[in-house]
């Protein structure tokens, strides 16, 4: 019989709300004091290591850190973060490829992995303004698409 | 800074690289102790501008995040949105993905080796490999229309079929190829010059690949048996049979080895698409341009290893969010790792055996006459004739 991820989250991760959204796609919320816990739990319980990456949000009232762990299914573990207080605790300990996604996401949003050994700059340039973070859906990019077919106001 | 080391900056503009990154390598003497990276100087915003355009805008904007594996990125896209929406894609548009997917898979893996072999400078395999990447890219302009950023993908299916023709000299090329890769294996494993730069170089242990989440052909080298198309098989992949191929070598002869034979496989996989691809509709007709709220992750093995792209739907025309997360990223690390230990003259071999992704140029575009305008389109043909007789003429060169 094939193994049943489902019921096997929900044992795991009691409180985490484990829901699929597809075929081979469940997703688990967890707060963030448990997050390195349950990554922990899911590698060394169910043997998925494959981190394939993070996905940084801004949900307007708060930020959001899904991360997508891929083995024989694709298990995203979600974690809802503080607008104000825009911290998460590193993977770094963890996993060594967590590193790299959670430099961007620091970079673009500006969520803050504690206790990651390095965080420069990895895609904005060095001249670009400290606290400016430009995923977040409160910064406007000045010009959107032209679409060609409309004419110019005069 | 250890003892007696000097730091050497490579980038972000340099001759040996093909797109712009930073590269900081410590050595002691010939030999390499320490590298770090900076990237971004390609980032151009893509993500933030999903948000402020319809499904259908980031598509063609998705296409143009890499010239090489455009397709991959449309594919994993529209998986994504097609998941979302529920659709179901007929049977000869997803066979028609997946021949354009290996196609593109043969022309990068080519292109690759030839890069690879040129570093070298081993530049007879760089000519010869460009040489048969040209059949792949004709048919694939003949396909598509287009030799890169293909546009053949669209929600819902695929926007072009093939001919009977087309088919004919898909089979034809699959023939040719795998006669030359049997070639080009028997070169890459015996060749000693060649042997003698890449055998034992950029060495990455197993364990270090898993523990940077390395993808794709880069880790298969290092024996970790991870590939999209089985373990989370998408379109018509579980219908076709393919091996997934390993080295246990971990170094850059196993990354040369697993390309090439995934290249057999490629072309006998064009030949199972094509004899079993059925009659009927290449796409879903009526697409809803709303997209119903949620989430979806797309997986997609693309020539460099797993492409991932995430959607966040709100219910309007346009996402909420869109992430994607090309193989690159997650292997630039770990091959920065691997090059410790080497010498600096293989530093641009150990870069390039992750196959980092560049652009690739456009050139000249198959044009139909269009009298209509009042303008005359030359064919290649007509060109190289009046250039030819141009010479003769004006120059009295003989060819």
């Amino acid at each position: 019989m094939k193994f049943d991820y489902e019921k096997e989250l929900r044992t795991l991760f009691p409180n985490g709300e484990t829901r699929k959204t597809s075929e081979r796609r469940y997703w688990i919320n967890v707060p963030p004091g448990e997050l390195q816990d349950a990554v922990r739990t899911l590698r060394d319980k169910l043997g998925i290591v494959h981190l394939s990456t993070i996905v940084g949000e801004d949900l307007r009232d708060a930020f959001m850190n899904s991360y997508i762990f891929s083995g024989e299914v694709v298990v995203t573990i979600s974690v809802r973060i503080d607008r104000d207080k825009a911290e998460v605790p590193s993977l770094a300990p963890v996993i060594d490829g967590a590193m790299v996604y959670e430099r961007e996401i620091h970079d673009l949003l500006g969520i803050v992995p504690v206790g990651h050994p390095d965080l420069r700059r990895q895609i904005l340039p060095e001249d670009w303004p400290e606290g400016v973070y430009p995923l977040r859906k409160d910064y406007v990019v000045a010009q959107g698409p032209v679409d060609p077919d409309k004419k110019e106001e005069a | 800074m250890a003892e007696n080391t000097i730091k050497i900056p490579v980038g972000p503009q340099h001759p040996f690289l093909k797109e712009p990154c930073k590269f900081e390598f410590e050595i002691k003497g010939e030999e390499i102790c320490g590298a770090t990276i900076r990237m971004g100087y390609n980032h151009r915003g893509m993500e933030k501008a999903c948000e402020d355009r319809n499904y259908y805008q980031c598509l063609y904007l998705l296409e143009r995040i890499c010239g090489i594996c455009s397709h991959s990125h449309t594919t994993a896209f529209v998986q994504a949105v097609e998941n979302l929406l529920e659709l179901e894609v007929p049977k000869r548009g997803l066979y028609l993905r997946a021949l354009v997917c290996e196609l593109e898979r043969l022309h990068s893996h080519l292109l690759w080796l030839g890069v690879a072999a040129h570093e070298v400078g081993f530049d007879t395999l760089f000519m010869y490999t460009w040489r048969d990447r040209e059949l792949v890219m004709n048919i694939l302009e003949e396909i598509s229309g287009n030799r890169v950023n293909y546009a053949i993908n669209t929600v819902g299916g695929v926007r072009r079929d093939i001919t009977a023709d087309q088919r004919k000299k898909l089979l034809e090329i699959s023939t040719v190829l795998k006669e030359r890769l049997a070639y080009y294996a028997n070169i890459g494993t015996n060749e000693p010059s060649f042997i003698a730069r890449i055998q034992g170089v950029g060495k990455m242990s197993r364990e270090r690949a898993i523990e940077k989440c390395a993808v794709g052909p880069f880790a298969r080298a290092s024996n970790v048996d991870i590939d999209v198309r089985r373990d989370d098989p998408y379109g018509i992949y579980p219908e076709l049979e393919f091996k997934v191929i390993t080295s246990e070598s971990c170094d850059i002869l196993g990354r040369v080895v697993v390309r090439v034979l995934e290249m057999v496989e490629s072309c006998k996989m064009i030949e199972q698409i094509l004899q079993k691809m059925p009659e009927g509709e290449i796409a879903v007709q009526k697409v809803p341009r709303r997209v119903p709220a949620g989430t979806a992750v797309s997986r997609y093995e693309a020539p460099r290893g797993e492409d991932v792209h995430f959607v966040r739907s709100n219910g309007t025309d346009k996402p909420e969010r869109v992430k994607v997360r090309a193989p690159t990223l997650c292997n630039l690390e770990a091959a920065a790792e691997s090059v410790v230990g080497s010498y600096v003259a293989d530093i641009p071999i150990a870069i390039a055996s992750i196959d980092p992704c560049f652009s690739c140029t456009d050139r000249m575009t198959v044009l139909l006459n269009d009298n209509r305008r009042g303008v005359r389109v030359a064919t290649w043909e007509e060109l190289r004739r009046h250039g030819v007789d141009w010479y003769r003429q004006n120059k009295g060169i003989r060819f």
